[in-house]
């Protein structure tokens, strides 16, 4: 039998990967967070509004198994290298090298912010989440997703340059 | 006019449309100030979304995807193999507050609330109850010598450590409690206990156990254990 929650969780999983990566900032975690996210949707998944979006609810388990993660102080107080970069493309135009330090650069500045931001940051400039999905995924007030959202754009402004009338 | 960053920010973020959106826009396009500042919030976006885009981190392995389909087809959904308390909201989220616990209980018909008493708790549980908690398997309903039957829901360790089980007894004249009781030691103490006012179908009702999932965001419990887990507790 085809199971269809089954197959919209798998299709989801890069965002969830990528959103993990966002919180916890390191591979290995990430996957082991995306797991975890995943069986415990398969576990809970009765309690699924299907009026709702999928990785909105996906999202939330993972934050929270984020948080129980902390909590248990496996990962909390480890330092995070902001991870070497793959090897370079042999074949780099100038402008596909200019692209990748560019995003490279804002990759840098975002792993800086606080988790509180990195979050807002993702869920809504990646994931597309609006503020009131967002809002109710952290479990925060959507004025706090702004502020938020608002603070690191600022940060990454000025980290990395951004400026109105920049091109692109 | 000026516009707020708040409000150029809501309208880069696609939470602004129609009239206002349009009247916005067009007020933009005519400020070269104002479209500094708008490109700020649309260029900030643009930039996260292909950074996280192009992380190659961010790519999930052939081998997480297998293990997860596995996972998929052998992880039985939790309302299966659980006594029937209804549960409609997520549990075990971090979602309330100590104030609300507090407001929950007092709301909730509480018996008994005393987190991190030990030492009061552990004279309440009869010794037939304390050994039905470190044998039975969740799911599993015993007798107790009273006439009372005792069923376990599930297991969960706290965030401390200390194995913790929800229990629910029930009298044969319908009157039933449940409850919370963690091991310390070769004791059992009862962290939490609310008589739980059952419906003629056997089902508790959702604002009742409220307390009950404020009380395990508050001690930090961690998710049901799995069966296997448990054993592990049980043995």
């Amino acid at each position: 039998m085809q199971d269809s929650f089954v197959e919209d969780v798998v299709a989801l999983l890069p965002n969830l990967k990528r959103f993990a990566l966002s919180l916890c900032r390191r591979p290995d975690v990430a996957d082991d967070l995306v797991q975890i996210t995943a069986e415990r949707a398969f576990r809970a998944r009765h309690q699924f509004d299907p009026a709702t979006r999928l990785e909105a609810w996906l999202f939330r388990i993972l934050r929270n198994a984020w948080i129980d993660m902390l909590r248990r102080d496996r990962t909390r107080g480890e330092t995070v290298d902001i991870h070497d970069s793959p090897q370079a493309d042999p074949v780099d135009s100038a402008a596909q090298t200019d692209d990748r330090l560019m995003l490279q650069s804002v990759h840098a500045a975002i792993t800086t912010l606080p988790e509180d931001q990195r979050a807002v940051l993702h869920l809504v400039c990646v994931e597309g989440l609006s503020y009131a999905e967002t809002a109710q995924t952290l479990d925060i007030p959507r004025g706090t997703v702004m502020s938020r959202l608002s603070r690191a754009r600022r940060a990454l402004g000025e980290q990395v340059g951004i400026k109105g009338g920049m091109g692109r | 006019m000026d516009i707020d960053d708040d409000t150029l920010m809501a309208l880069a973020d696609g939470e602004i449309d129609g009239d206002e959106a349009a009247r916005l826009h067009a007020q933009i396009a005519a400020d070269p100030a104002l479209a500094d500042r708008y490109a700020l919030f649309t260029q900030s976006a643009d930039w996260v979304k292909a950074a996280s885009l192009a992380n190659p981190e961010a790519t999930v392995s052939p081998d997480l995807e297998a293990r997860i389909r596995e996972m998929a087809a052998t992880t039985s959904p939790e309302a299966e193999n659980v006594v029937p308390l209804h549960r409609p909201t997520s549990r075990w989220q971090p979602v309330a507050m100590a104030a609300s616990l507090a407001l929950a209980i007092g709301l909730s018909a509480g018996l008994f609330l005393a987190p991190g008493a030990p030492e009061t708790g552990a004279t309440i549980l009869s010794a037939d109850v304390q050994e039905r908690l470190g044998t039975l398997p969740s799911g599993a309903e015993d007798r107790l010598p009273d006439g009372r039957r005792i069923s376990v829901v599930a297991s969960f360790t706290d965030s401390a450590g200390a194995f913790c089980r929800e229990y629910e007894t029930t009298a044969q004249g319908g009157d039933s409690h449940v409850g919370v009781a963690c091991r310390n030691g070769d004791d059992w103490s009862l962290r939490f206990a609310i008589a739980s006012v059952s419906g003629n179908d056997g089902y508790a009702p959702a604002s009742s156990l409220e307390a009950l999932d404020a009380f395990y965001a508050a001690i930090g419990a961690s998710q049901p254990l799995s069966a296997d887990a448990e054993l592990e507790h049980l043995k």
